[in-house]
């Protein structure tokens, strides 16, 4: 089954408003990604892609606000981390239950995207919502080349 | 009555505890497998455990077929909660021995039915 | 939402669905009503309204029924009737019919068919024997659009991860990108048809099992008492009517006798 942008945007609606409650409203993208930070995870098995998740440091405290169920300021940088790295793991792990065979997903990786990759590959999809007033991007990346370069896209943090 | 959490994210933890704590249960968590046991060493009167698939140390499945190796875990009633979806998965971790599985993301409401189903006693829920 | 539109919309459900919303439900109605205005074209409820005001009773006014009196529902729905079925009713009617060999099952107000499809698998998981018998369970909705995606048999994940046990999921469903697909054997169990409980019923076989599971409680006393009524004459003398959780024949039809199995309330006809 060819996965498209809506598939992408419906399991982000999943993640992030039927279960947590955030409200999510589509966006055209910004291109000030370099100012964000980004929790990716590797879907690998015939078919290779990274989900790439990108968001600012206020709306990355948001979410974890809600999922920590906290104040205002007083959750951990460790913390705040923490949940950003499971939303993009129950993006991809649900992106890849769409791929009809099975493939392996890696655990979650945070960085800055300072030294992003913004050139897509063909094939990959991107998407943007407004999410608690700042814009929550999504990216699909398909991995043409071997992978152990590409891994690099996202500095390790 | 006490149950466990494994979970690599603290922020799942805290999502599962914050459902699994009001029905009665006391809680302890571990990020990962290895963790898992020394948490069930320390407390024999577990009888709950959600479990994540994809951890470091010790994943889910691992930590499944080694509490099911165990003849005293024989009464603890193992849940997986994972992003794995693909119906494999599914099937493998059933075979192994959880009692039943839910996907991420999911609601309360949702983890509430899947314990109903394998007959978790919920004292403190109406 | 304007109280001028609330009331014709009440006015509308009612004569329709016999459905009677109270004034505290005015934010369902808003709630359900919002996305079916934007769907049709219409800037705003009150377009919607005013639109259904000067036209004739139409295809539109039956979906802002439909709108109304859709309800969420879930595999195994509240389990208990499901384990009463399974432990008891099921093992007791294939008993008394054995040499008939055939049952039939009626689910009148099956929204989207979990509930179907939860006694269809549960038929196939736990009474292979049925396999050559004539078995047939009827689902049937006031709403077409609801039939419509009961008949396809395909859920969505949130569906899915609620109430179905998981190896039933693994045993019964194939995945199909988002979505999960119903195998043909279960589905075929099942026919799907649209009734309204409170119009004119269409001829129906006698029934062993009847589900009408909370839909009473939307209804007034005396439909209620008109509803049980037809039941009570479509059941067989030995068969079984589940009610919802909230809801009982108790002061509105004492031809039935209430038993308490599985934790749950199951109806019989008294003889």
């Amino acid at each position: 089954m060819q996965f498209d942008e809506q598939m992408l945007q419906q399991i982000t609606i999943d993640v992030c408003q039927s279960m947590l409650g955030l409200e999510l409203l589509p966006m055209s993208p910004g291109n000030d990604m370099a100012h964000q930070l980004v929790a990716s995870v590797e879907i690998r098995g015939t078919r290779h892609t990274i989900v790439e998740v990108f968001a600012d440091d206020q709306l990355m405290a948001s979410i974890a606000e809600v999922m920590f169920a906290s104040d205002r300021g007083s959750l951990s940088e460790e913390e705040i981390r923490d949940a950003f790295c499971e939303i993009a793991n129950m993006i991809g792990g649900n992106v890849k239950g769409t791929y009809g065979e099975e493939a392996n997903l890696s655990l979650p990786v945070f960085g800055s995207a300072q030294d992003w990759i913004e050139t897509l590959p063909q094939g990959s999809l991107r998407t943007t919502f407004k999410c608690c007033g700042h814009p929550l991007t999504i990216i699909l990346r398909e991995v043409a080349a071997p992978s152990a370069e590409l891994v690099g896209s996202v500095t390790s943090a | 009555m006490y149950a466990l959490i494994v979970d690599d994210s603290r922020a799942m933890r805290h999502i599962l505890r914050k459902i699994v704590e009001p029905l009665g249960f006391q809680i302890a968590e571990a990020g990962h497998g290895i963790e898992g046991f020394q948490r069930l060493a320390e407390h024999p009167e577990i009888e709950l455990v959600l479990v994540d698939w994809n951890m470091p140390e010790m994943n889910g499945i691992d930590f499944v077929k080694a509490v099911r190796a165990n003849p005293d875990y024989e009464r603890i009633k193992l849940v997986m909660v994972t992003t794995e979806t693909e119906p494999s998965k599914m099937a493998r971790a059933l075979m192994t021995g959880v009692d039943e599985f839910l996907m991420k993301p999911f609601t309360p409401e949702m983890l509430l039915s899947k314990l109903q189903l394998i007959g978790v006693s919920m004292p403190l829920m109406a | 939402m304007e109280t001028v539109d609330f009331d014709y919309v009440r006015d509308l459900v009612r004569k329709r669905s016999a459905i009677v919303l109270e004034n505290e439900k005015s934010y369902l109605v808003e709630s359900r009503l919002q996305p079916l205005a934007r769907r049709e074209g219409f800037a705003s409820i009150n377009e919607l309204v005013t639109k259904l005001r000067v036209t004739g009773f139409d295809g539109l006014h039956s979906r802002v029924v439909e709108a109304m009196t859709t309800n969420e529902t879930l595999f195994f729905r509240d389990l208990q009737p499901f384990e009463a079925l399974r432990k008891v009713i099921l093992p007791e009617l294939i008993e008394k019919r054995m040499s008939a060999r055939q049952l039939r099952i009626w689910c009148a107000a099956c929204s989207t068919g979990q509930e179907p499809y939860s006694i269809a698998m549960t038929i196939k998981e736990h009474f292979p024997q049925l396999a050559t018998w004539d078995v047939k369970i009827l689902a049937t909705d006031l709403s077409t659009q609801v039939l419509e995606k009961a008949r396809s048999g395909s859920f969505n994940q949130i569906e899915i991860n609620r109430g179905l046990p998981a190896p039933f999921i693994v045993k019964y469903f194939d995945r199909q990108g988002m979505n999960w697909q119903l195998k043909e054997p279960v589905r075929q169990m099942i026919e799907f048809q649209p009734l309204n409980l409170i119009e004119a019923w269409p001829p129906m076989s006698s029934m062993d099992i009847v589900f009408i599971r909370n839909v009473l409680i939307y209804f007034e006393v005396q439909t209620k008492k008109e509803i049980l009524k037809k039941v009570r004459r479509l059941l067989r003398p030995d068969g079984v009517l589940f009610l919802g959780g909230a809801e009982s024949t108790f002061n509105l039809d004492d031809s039935f006798a209430r038993t308490e199995i599985e934790k749950t309330s199951v109806y019989r006809p008294q003889s």
